[in-house]
């Protein structure tokens, strides 16, 4: 009998028939919470941040949807279009040469931080060595086209567009080159980002390969699941970034301008904290260029398009823990590390 | 069952984000510049709705028919050569996407049901509280920007290009005595000296996420209106100091109460 009673309540929690129910509970909360006239005091502050963090999550993912769509789309061609053995003759043998060109590819492919996480991970599978994806996982948010162009339309041709790519180079080439002594794939990829042994897309060169059309319906399904995987860590990261937007102060932070370490960890602190695109976060940088250091604001840009919380996220779909960890402490490291010594020793 | 309601989520998906352009809700969201790639985006949601409907040119193959094809691509299962490995069962019979599949489905769903949930509304005085307001002189030491401020007559200034000319300004006194005519909500800052409170606005680069608020300190006999109201102001401007920072300030003449407006931001 009791046997019977506890397969039955654990039926019904497998059936996800509890889960249901608590979620049902959250959700009219949340919805009276929002809606209910005349809050008293402290409920009607939770209700003005529910609020903000509503819009602010909505806002970034109508924004960061085309990104994550292109990069996963760009995906999809890289899986059926590009053959493995062609990419690695493309692939510089030296590791020096190799994170050079990992870097600069964002030149090539202009993904900014949502949409370069699946079109590394298909590198990854591609063959693609484990550095010179980094080196480009890094460097490409910030060292495209759009970016440059939205930087120097900010400051104009000065030291913080330069020293912007520069240093954005330099970390990310370090980085990969961290990568590159005796790291192997199996111990820092997740297996959906582990390279492929044999067969791959040698459907590009194979006598039977399909015909164009169904190629193409291919890119799209494979990008269908592919945006839903991603996806999902972009939405967990666009929560995080939306309700840290509503719930911690940004003026504390804007209040640490001065001092040459603090006003850099300050900055640092609030490009993780904002998750803004890379593409427009010099105009925001810009804002904080009168009463900040200069090397904080250039540790903004550098670090800001490198490693988010958005991007924590979405690094944890392709890179197991310990490599996530490695991914924002050494960029972390580098940038304060270059933002301090300009404070100290230029007179920008 | 995990296919079609993967294609069901991006339907919707697609569909929200038309609905928020139909109904002029975007610029809630985001800066309408990137109208263009959120027509894309909602375009291409709805296509890959339609290849995970089944609604695709490519021809399903048998699943598990045991021809070492991915069953979602008709492609040759190249990329399970070591990835079946690792889990031990062999992915060629089944779709790749139940595993985790529900998690991801809530996941994805979760702008659709906060937008159920939560009635849709604009940023307002609320988060200035949170995002601080932007008191600080955008100008960077010999920087050459092509944000220059604006020639606009006075009175056609808006709250943006107020605070702009106010920094570019190598002497803000010339802006002294012009009349300003903005409009803004209310923000109140403890700041502030007694009958004085802020008209604000927030520039929206990219979408809300990058949200700044703006603000000119406003002085008026009048009772002051209730936090978080749309305002028009017209009057007089001189300059105020909050902190260090100079920040304009009008002589209120008179300051009308409006509804909020259609585009609740302002654009660099």
């Amino acid at each position: 009998m009791i046997i019977e009673m506890f397969a039955r309540m654990h039926s019904i929690v497998t059936n996800g028939r509890v889960r249901f129910f608590f979620f049902a509970l959250i959700a009219s909360g949340v919805a009276l919470l929002a809606r209910a006239p005349n809050l008293p005091g402290g409920l009607a502050i939770a209700s003005s941040r529910l609020h903000v963090f509503s819009t602010i999550f909505q806002g970034i993912f109508i924004e960061a949807v085309p990104f994550l769509l292109l990069g996963t789309i760009a995906s999809g061609i890289v899986e059926v279009f590009v053959n493995r053995d062609e990419l690695a003759r493309y692939v510089p043998r030296d590791a020096l040469r190799g994170v050079l060109a990992g870097a600069v590819l964002g030149f090539c492919f202009p993904v900014c931080e949502c949409g370069v996480v699946p079109l590394v991970r298909r590198l990854f599978n591609k063959g693609m060595p484990l550095h010179v994806g980094v080196a480009f996982l890094l460097a490409a948010p910030a060292l495209n086209p759009i970016v440059i162009v939205s930087t120097y339309t900010a400051f104009g041709l000065g030291p913080v567009l330069y020293a912007r790519i520069g240093l954005t180079l330099i970390i990310s080439m370090i980085c990969g080159l961290a990568f590159s002594f005796g790291a192997r794939p199996e111990r820092v990829l997740l297996p959906a980002a582990w390279p492929v042994l044999a067969g791959g897309s040698a459907v590009a060169v194979h006598a039977d390969s399909p015909p164009m059309l169904q190629r193409m319906g291919s890119v799209v399904s494979i990008a269908a699941d592919e945006f839903f995987e991603m996806g999902s860590y972009l939405l967990v990261g666009a929560a995080l970034a939306a309700a840290m937007q509503a719930l911690v102060p940004q003026s504390l932070l804007l209040g640490l301008s001065g001092g040459p370490l603090v006003s850099v960890l300050a900055l640092v602190a609030l490009a993780v904290v904002l998750s803004i695109c890379s593409t427009v976060d010099a105009f925001i940088a810009l804002a904080f260029a009168g009463s900040f250091t200069t090397g904080s604001v250039l540790a903004f840009l550098v670090f800001g398009p490198m490693v988010d919380i958005k991007s924590i996220i979405m690094f944890s779909g392709v890179f197991k823990r310990r490599a996530v960890g490695y991914l924002v402490i050494l960029p972390l490291l580098l940038t304060v590390l270059a933002a301090v010594f300009i404070n100290l020793n230029l007179n920008w | 069952m995990t296919r079609a309601s993967r294609g069901l989520v991006l339907l919707a998906l697609g569909v929200l984000i038309l609905q928020r352009i139909w109904a002029g809700t975007l610029v809630w969201f985001v800066n309408p510049r990137t109208l263009a790639l959120t027509w894309m985006a909602a375009l291409g949601l709805i296509a890959m709705a339609g290849s995970l409907l089944g609604v695709r040119p490519v021809r399903r193959l048998a699943v598990g028919a045991g021809d070492g094809r991915h069953p979602a691509t008709g492609l040759p299962a190249g990329r399970h050569g070591l990835h079946q490995d690792h889990s031990g069962h062999d992915h060629s019979g089944h779709d790749h996407a139940a595993a985790g599949g529900y998690y991801s489905l809530v996941v994805l769903a979760l702008p659709l049901i906060m937008a159920l949930l939560v009635p849709s509304k604009p940023l307002d005085g609320g988060a200035v509280a949170n995002k601080g307001l932007n008191t600080a002189r955008p100008l960077v030491r010999d920087a050459v920007t092509t944000l220059k401020r604006t020639e606009k007559p006075p009175e056609q200034r808006n709250i943006l290009e107020w605070v702009r000319n106010f920094n570019y300004a190598a002497d803000a006194s010339v802006y002294a005595g012009q009349s300003a005519d903005v409009t803004g909500f209310t923000y109140f800052d403890t700041r502030l000296a007694p009958g004085q409170f802020i008209v604000a606005r927030y520039s929206i680069s990219c979408c809300v996420a990058d949200a700044m608020a703006l603000g000119m300190v406003v002085q008026s006999d009048q009772a002051a209106p209730v936090g978080n109201a749309w305002i028009r102001v017209r009057g007089p401007v001189s300059l105020v100091k909050i902190g260090d920072q100079p920040m304009p300030l009008i002589k209120a003449v008179s300051v009308d109460g409006i509804g909020a407006p259609a585009d609740p931001y302002l654009y660099p």
